[in-house]
């Protein structure tokens, strides 16, 4: 590869403008500019600049469009593909899902070490399985490859809406992410946030395809690393007086653990969780006899709310009482939904462990298993999800290719070292400062936390003593690490560098996917049927169409406010793991492979993983009259799915390819 | 921004039938793979095993496991880029 300074002036310029504009906001805190300016000054530059890159980058070429010119070096492709897979979810949520679920957990769940452990493996997978051999392949799709390799416009057409339909889950997720960071930075709506972000992400994608993506990636990817290690560095310094964030962390592993044990053995701690028991008995009992449950609950808030008004009683009272759903929801099966919503955030409230594990765990419990099948879904997910597979396209050869996610890994592996890290410290702060506080002589940082417009903090006292006990806070951790300065009270300035970080990652990874789905359509699905002699040039033309279309639909959706991302999130990766990874496994290692096996694989993979997860929906089980326990297989969460989808497609797949009226 | 010469690339069900042809993993990539799965389920199962470590957990599991990856990947790489059946 010949040296490109231009490339390497680009990394340079990302890295010296982030340090540039980060200093310039720090002297303008100093100098009392307000926070809600400079927070939104870090969006709009942040915008301006990834966008002002796809615009340097635009092109109508196919080969540069799709692929990039196939001629990206290995670290720059790293580098990318880092950045792609980096989503705003596992950017902000690891930290916030090692503080809720603990490492090892509560003993019946898949810890947060599943997810470290699964995120990271998997590059290994990819690097060693199918990098090589799909760059190798010079295809532009993943749908094109598996087409061409069997021979067959069913595989690709399969294959194109597996992808879409993976890639779309995922993406709505990450507008989400991009519109709640948007708006938190700059105050303004949500939905207006996601619509601004979402000009941005347009102008890298839609001019630009992959060559723009690529480049804005690389820049983005440093400002992902950088803002994860600033802020890493900075928490260790203010907390330990040294910069490293890992002897940090394992330094106040000795203090937290002792706090736990106290919290734990504390009885107005055991009381909150009694009462918090009743009030789950309390919503079964209602969600079994929902008709009878709300006259009842309406009579009882009928008289209360004649009585406040009688009393003349604060208007807030009032309309505190008016937004129970039992008097506000005229549909039962709202109605319902808000009992099961209050019911599940119980239940995983009084799940949480207080320390890093619950107490008194023994043995490999169910827990374990969770964990196991979570790794390999995660794993085998990260190996098999379209938009980090089409990077292999990219790279400059097969070694480049290979190369590049080594270089991926090690950019993941920095920011995952400091959000398991920062868990570690956060934790710290909760148990000594939150903890055992009365409620209203709350810590500085946590009435800010409850207050602001995406409350990232919510406390409700469960047995009415007046004191937080671990039970009664609730922490939202998806973003939760944007409060993190807030809560080790450093500068300001690193809430806008972190936010700056998780913007840059929701952007690139909302990026990779639109490029996947809008190819998909236009190269897999329209061109493939319609009209497989178009030129290059109408082929790109109709591509930026389809991915504006996309692109605003789903905006559309993501303004609908779908709830937990994570899941979400993980359910993406384990539908690509059962569509993708079995066919390409068989496909690439095994010559005996064919359409039939191939189309075997995909539709049962799919089918098995996509029906676990469905069936396991509360808007599925109520109609159904079906109990939570009733559609669990070996009790493995529905986020597991994978598990199952993956081995079906492998046996399907290498039965359908024996078959002997279909073998080749 | 440097324009470069544009590949010209060959025909791809040629390539993609290249990319298929050679089933073989190489030595190294094959230990790779092992130690990828020895590695996790020994991380895990130590983890479970000694469910108050706290300790471990972070040390062990969280800091060191992702850079053993991280050298299980480049070392794969580094000799599988030699070995490579599909260049």
């Amino acid at each position: 590869m010949s040296f490109k300074p231009w490339r390497w002036r680009l990394v340079l310029a990302g890295l010296v403008g982030l340090t540039v504009l980060t200093f310039a906001l720090w002297f303008a805190d100093l100098m009392g500019v307000s926070k809600s300016w400079i927070n939104g000054f870090f969006l709009v530059v942040s915008i301006i600049g990834y966008a002002a890159i796809g615009m340097f980058c635009r092109t109508t070429n196919a080969e540069e469009y799709y692929v990039a010119g196939r001629r990206v070096s290995a670290p720059f492709n790293g580098m990318a593909t880092a950045a792609d897979w980096m989503s705003a979810a596992s950017f902000l949520g690891v930290t916030g899902l090692l503080l809720s679920d603990g490492f090892v957990g509560d003993g019946r769940h898949a810890g947060g070490l599943a997810y470290v452990l699964g995120w990271t493996g998997g590059f290994c997978l990819l690097g060693f399985l199918f990098a090589a051999k799909l760059n190798v392949s010079r295809a532009v799709t993943i749908p094109q490859f598996l087409g061409e390799r069997f021979q067959s416009a069913t595989v690709r057409w399969l294959a194109a809406w597996g992808a879409i339909l993976c890639s779309s889950i995922y993406l709505v997720a990450q507008i989400y992410g991009v519109g709640l960071v948007a708006s938190m930075l700059s105050g303004l709506t949500f939905e207006l946030g996601v619509f601004l972000a979402l000009g941005g992400i347009l102008l890298c994608s839609f001019l630009g395809g992959m060559r723009a993506v690529t480049w804005t990636q690389v820049v983005q990817s440093v400002v992902i690393v950088a803002s994860m290690l600033a802020l890493a560095i900075a928490v260790s310094w203010h907390t330990q007086g040294h910069p490293v964030i890992g002897i940090a962390a394992a330094q106040s592993l000795q203090q937290i653990e002792s706090r736990a044990k106290v919290i734990e053995a504390d009885p107005a701690e055991q009381s909150t969780r009694e009462a918090m028991a009743t009030r789950v008995r309390d919503l079964e009992t209602k969600i079994a006899d929902p008709v009878h449950a709300r006259e009842i609950e309406r009579q009882i808030i009928g008289r209360q709310i004649s009585r406040a008004k009688a009393d003349n009683a604060p208007l807030r009272d009032i309309q505190r009482l008016e937004s129970n759903p039992a008097w506000r929801e005229p549909g039962v099966e709202r109605l319902v939904q808000a009992w099961q919503v209050e019911r599940d955030m119980l239940v995983q409230t009084m799940d949480r462990p207080v320390g890093f594990q619950a107490p008194d765990l023994q043995g490999l419990n169910q827990g374990w298993f969770n964990s196991l099948a979570l790794v390999f879904c995660l794993m085998v997910g990260t190996a098999a999800l379209p938009h980090i597979l089409v990077r292999s396209y990219t790279a400059a050869g097969p070694v480049e290719a290979q190369k590049s996610i080594a270089w991926a890994l090690f950019l993941i592996v920095v920011v995952y070292l400091c959000a398991s890290s920062l868990a570690v410290l956060i934790k710290s702060f909760v148990l000594t400062e939150l903890v055992g506080a009365h409620l209203d002589q709350l810590p500085e940082w946590a009435d800010r936390l409850k207050l602001r417009k995406l409350a990232l903090l919510s406390i409700n006292d469960y047995n009415q003593d007046g004191i937080v006990q671990f039970a009664d806070i609730r922490l939202f951790n998806d973003y939760l690490v944007l409060a993190v300065p807030e809560i080790v009270r450093i500068s300001p300035i690193f809430t806008g560098l972190i936010a700056a970080g998780a913007l840059a990652a929701a952007l690139s990874t909302a990026d990779g996917l639109l490029l996947t789905i809008s190819n998909a359509f236009a190269q897999d699905l329209y061109f493939q049927t319609v009209s497989p002699d178009a030129p290059a040039l109408r082929r790109v033309m109709l591509s930026k169409i389809l991915l504006m279309v996309v692109a605003l639909l789903a905006a559309w959706f993501a303004t609908n406010r779908p709830v937990n991302i994570l899941f979400w999130v993980t359910c993406a990766f384990s539908l690509a793991a059962s569509t993708f990874f079995p066919v390409l496994l068989l496909g690439l290692y095994w010559p005996g492979m064919n359409r039939v096996g191939a189309i075997a694989a995909m539709v049962s993979g799919l089918g098995i993983c996509f029906y676990y997860i469905v069936t396991n929906q509360s808007w599925v089980q109520m109609p159904l009259h079906l109990r939570p326990s009733d559609t669990l297989w070996f009790g493995l969460e529905p986020i597991c799915a994978g598990v199952f989808g993956v081995p079906v497609g492998l046996a399907l797949g290498f039965i359908g390819s024996k078959l002997p009226a279909f073998k080749n | 921004m440097t324009q470069e010469t544009p590949h010209i690339p060959s025909p791809q069900s040629e390539s993609v039938s290249v990319a298929a042809r050679s089933p073989q993993l190489s030595r190294r990539v094959k230990w790779g793979l092992i130690g990828l799965v020895v590695v996790t389920v020994a991380a895990l199962w130590g983890a479970w095993h000694w469910p108050d470590n706290t300790l471990m957990h972070f040390g062990l599991v969280t800091q060191v496991v992702p850079v053993v990856y991280l050298f299980l990947m480049w070392w794969g790489v580094d000799t599988s880029s030699a070995e490579s059946d599909v260049i």
